[in-house]
């Protein structure tokens, strides 16, 4: 075979240049086109020895991970797919400053791995060029070695290594095959003295690559000859305008179903195992108020984190093993033509699923998005949607509005969902018309191959996103548990006279009838425990800023339920249930007692605190109002910034406050009491 | 850009077509890409994903989206984006 005029042998190969001072471990950036498996590669190579981290300043997330090579520690970044590193898009840029020393932070890779999709080489050399222009030394590890060679396609890496300058390894990143050859070659890393063409120069670079592949393939690359029929026949039933919203419909519905359905006997235990926990605290710490901060402040906050974890796992699990099969991608177009006339893409979609579970693991999904238009106003939408927090609340409303009444029950619960996700589009569609106005990124995907999922990544993925929820929530809500617990805690007022007298009433019958007494005792520690709420910190402020939810029909009472709730919506009833009058067996929200308690709780006068106008009222202002810290503080994280979380916040409550108070008027005008 | 351009870069034995829209071809059809009318960025990033000035495909689904087939790569191209790129084709249109 003779040169083809495009290529020429490497002049000399640099070897790697190790740093002078030999302190930190050599990086490595995996690179590569998306879908090339570069995280299938990383999670190989550094298993649970990983930490996820966004990328200064921007959206976009990077795994940096260790593992052993030939003996010696590395560290391995995995960095996101891109098709050049010159798009003007985030991701783009977060590869192209890995490979440069501009700033300190972050520090620039040693070496590039690119990872190269041995089944499209053509396109993928394209990309190699890029990166070896960069004068990093590199290695191509060839991947998904197995499907070329089932395709009957044979790769010759000496050949290939020489024409690119730099050694060639070939791997299957999904079985492991090679992946020990890779790291026996990363010391070999080198940069390429080859003559490449300049990446702004397409038309040599198709050329040039084209050329490699016709030097170094045997076999034939399936160009545009007999179609894969079946991967056809499947893309023509999943984008079908009809068949495809279906079908669509379909796997939704069946995956909530099952992270719905499997999660709840985690959860199950996890409020058992907590509940037995502070069971332990109260009985092995003495009285006071270190017991009272370890058995209703942490154990309690921790609890009310880590009951989330079985559905987040869940689903990522589940949306992951979907990602891998191919599927999600062609759905993306289904939901496009819909999402569009939100001003949404596609992509949107996705995100604003996972919200119904969860605004957190929504809004980290959003980083899926291409565009940042598209993915702020996606970000700021999706706690519109209705999580699993706010389910409790909706079971106690919904109960009080229509307890025996199961079929309107159903449709106020379909409604508040419905509601929610209207109210979020709609917005969206305001969004992307004022602030965030602007085109959008035209709808191009390339659409993988159908394949079996892997469960390793999906199991991998699940640890890590269960680690960064753990983190960034977990901190911060036990935090905010912490602080409830101390606001609705101090300070410790002394038991008013009627508490006195119903306890020493309890005493005198103590002896004669000890059934009584044990009542009396209750119902004396309820009002004090009610007492001690109304006349905390909480309780005043409740008390302070109860005019100001006047007009929604909310005694104070339920205003501090809505206080406290703006931390955390999950811990609404368990403040409503310590506020209207606690027991003292605890706050088991799922207690159909506490349920009851709130129900008929009655305001000093006597009136109900919950009417039906003032439930309707509630429910309409928790389907919409933006009450959980732990999101806002994700939304400032992935948005880039305050003012997104401020802007989130201002809206989505101003926005509840307004249609409770319609929804409130509205029905007392009705003649609802 | 100009027809000389495009026959540059045309192996001979490919007849050289009239140019259409890509959204106008059925499925089978395989053409050679002309003309991209689109925004620069728009054209980089179809670039960088394989659909790069003349290179050849295969239209797999036509309608939203339009489906092609560049070598191995799978694209899925938005039919408002499919409009504006206009192609010669090779063959399989009836
Ligand atoms: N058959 C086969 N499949 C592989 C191989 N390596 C990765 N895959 C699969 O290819 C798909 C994409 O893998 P990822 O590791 O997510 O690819 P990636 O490069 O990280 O993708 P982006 O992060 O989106 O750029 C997954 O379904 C993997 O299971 C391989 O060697 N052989
Ligand atoms: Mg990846």
């Amino acid at each position: 075979m003779t040169a083809h005029p495009a290529l020429t042998e490497p002049s000399d190969q640099k070897a790697i240049v190790t740093k002078s001072k030999g302190e930190p471990l050599k990086r490595y950036a995996l690179l590569g086109n998306p879908n090339t498996g570069k995280t299938t590669l990383f999670n190989r190579l550094c298993g649970l020895r990983a930490q996820t981290a966004n990328f200064p300043g921007t959206t976009v997330e990077t795994r940096i991970g260790k593992c052993n090579a030939q003996g010696s520690a590395i560290e391995v970044v995995d960095l996101p797919g891109v098709y050049s590193l010159y798009l003007d898009l985030p991701e783009s840029q977060v590869c192209e400053q890995f490979l440069h020393d501009e700033e300190d932070e972050p520090r620039r890779a040693d070496a590039a791995v690119i990872v190269v999709d041995a089944t499209n080489l053509a396109r993928n050399l394209i990309f190699v060029a890029q990166v070896l222009t960069q004068g990093i030394p590199a290695v191509v590890a060839l991947n998904m070695t197995d499907i070329a060679q089932r395709r009957g396609l044979t790769i010759d890496c000496s050949k290939l290594s020489r024409l690119l300058g730099c050694p060639v390894v070939s791997i299957c990143a999904r079985s492991g095959d090679g992946v020990k050859d890779l790291l026996a070659e990363l010391p070999n890393a080198s940069v390429s003295g080859v003559g490449i063409p300049d990446s702004s120069d397409s038309h040599a670079c198709v050329t040039w690559a084209d050329a490699i592949v016709e030097h170094s393939v045997g076999g034939e690359f399936a160009i545009g000859e007999e179609g894969d029929t079946f991967t056809d026949r499947l893309d023509a039933a999943f984008t079908h305008p009809v068949l495809g919203v279906l079908i669509f419909a379909a796997v939704m519905f069946g995956l909530f179903v099952v992270i719905f359905w499997l999660a709840q006997f985690p959860m199950d235990f996890i409020n058992w195992l907590f509940g037995t926990l502070g069971g332990i605290a109260t009985t092995i710490l003495p009285d006071g108020a270190v017991q009272d901060l370890v058995a209703n402040g942490i154990v309690g906050g921790i609890a009310g984190t880590v009951v989330f974890l079985p559905q987040i796992c869940l689903l990522f699990f589940l949306l992951t093993l979907l990602e891998d099969t191919g599927y999600l991608a062609r759905a993306a177009f289904v939901m496009d033509s819909l999402l569009r006339r939100f001003g949404l893409p596609g992509h949107s979609f996705v995100p604003l699923l996972s919200a119904h579970a969860c605004a957190i693991p929504a809004i980290m999904a959003a980083k899926l998005i291409p565009d940042r238009r598209d993915r702020i106003a996606t970000i700021l939408v999706a706690p519109f949607m209705s999580c699993s927090a706010r389910l409790p609340v909706y079971v106690l409303l919904i109960g009080i509005l229509f307890g025996h009444q199961p079929i309107y029950a159903g449709l106020a619960f379909a409604g508040c969902y419905a509601l929610g996700a209207i109210t979020g589009l709609l917005t969206a569609l305001i969004a992307r018309k004022s602030i965030l106005k602007g085109p959008s990124l035209p709808m191009v995907l390339e659409l993988p191959s159908y394949k079996m999922p892997s469960i390793r990544t999906a199991l991998l993925t699940t640890y890590d996103r269960a680690k960064i929820f753990l983190r960034k929530a977990g901190t911060i809500i036990l935090a905010i548990c912490v602080v409830l617990w101390w606001l609705g805690t101090y300070p410790i007022s002394d038991p008013p006279p009627e508490v006195v007298q119903l306890q020493a009433q309890s005493q005198a019958v103590e002896e004669s009838d000890p059934e009584l007494s044990k009542e009396l005792l209750t119902n004396a520690n309820r009002l004090y425990a009610s007492y001690s709420a109304e006349h905390s910190f909480l309780g005043r402020l409740g008390r302070f800023t109860q005019p100001v939810f006047e007009p929604l029909g909310y005694d104070w009472q339920l205003t501090i339920g809505v206080l406290s709730s703006f931390a955390a919506r999950e811990v609404f009833v368990s403040t409503m249930a310590v506020v209207v009058s606690a027991s003292d067996s605890g706050d088991d929200a799922d207690d159909p007692a506490v349920i009851e308690r709130i129900r008929n709780a009655k305001r000093s006068d006597g009136s109900p605190v919950l009417t039906p106008a003032t439930s309707a009222s509630l429910l309409i202002f928790y389907v919409l109002a933006m009450q959980c810290l732990p999101t806002l503080a994700i939304t400032r994280r992935e948005a880039g910034g305050w003012k997104w979380a401020a802007l989130q916040f201002g809206y989505m409550s101003a926005l509840a406050y307004v249609a409770a108070l319609i929804m409130y008027v509205s029905m007392r005008a009705l003649g609802v009491a | 850009m100009s027809a000389n351009a495009v026959n540059a870069h045309t192996p001979a034995k490919s007849p050289q077509g009239p140019m259409v829209s890509l959204a106008q071809l059925s499925s089978g059809a395989r053409c050679r890409i002309a003309v991209m009318q689109l925004q620069p960025a728009d054209t980089r990033l179809l670039n960088a994903m394989g659909l790069t000035d003349h290179c050849e495909l295969c239209v797999c689904r036509p309608g939203e989206p339009c489906i092609v087939r560049i070598n191995c790569t799978r694209l899925g191209i938005a039919g408002s984006l499919a409009r504006k790129i206009l192609v010669h084709l090779i063959d399989g249109q009836d």
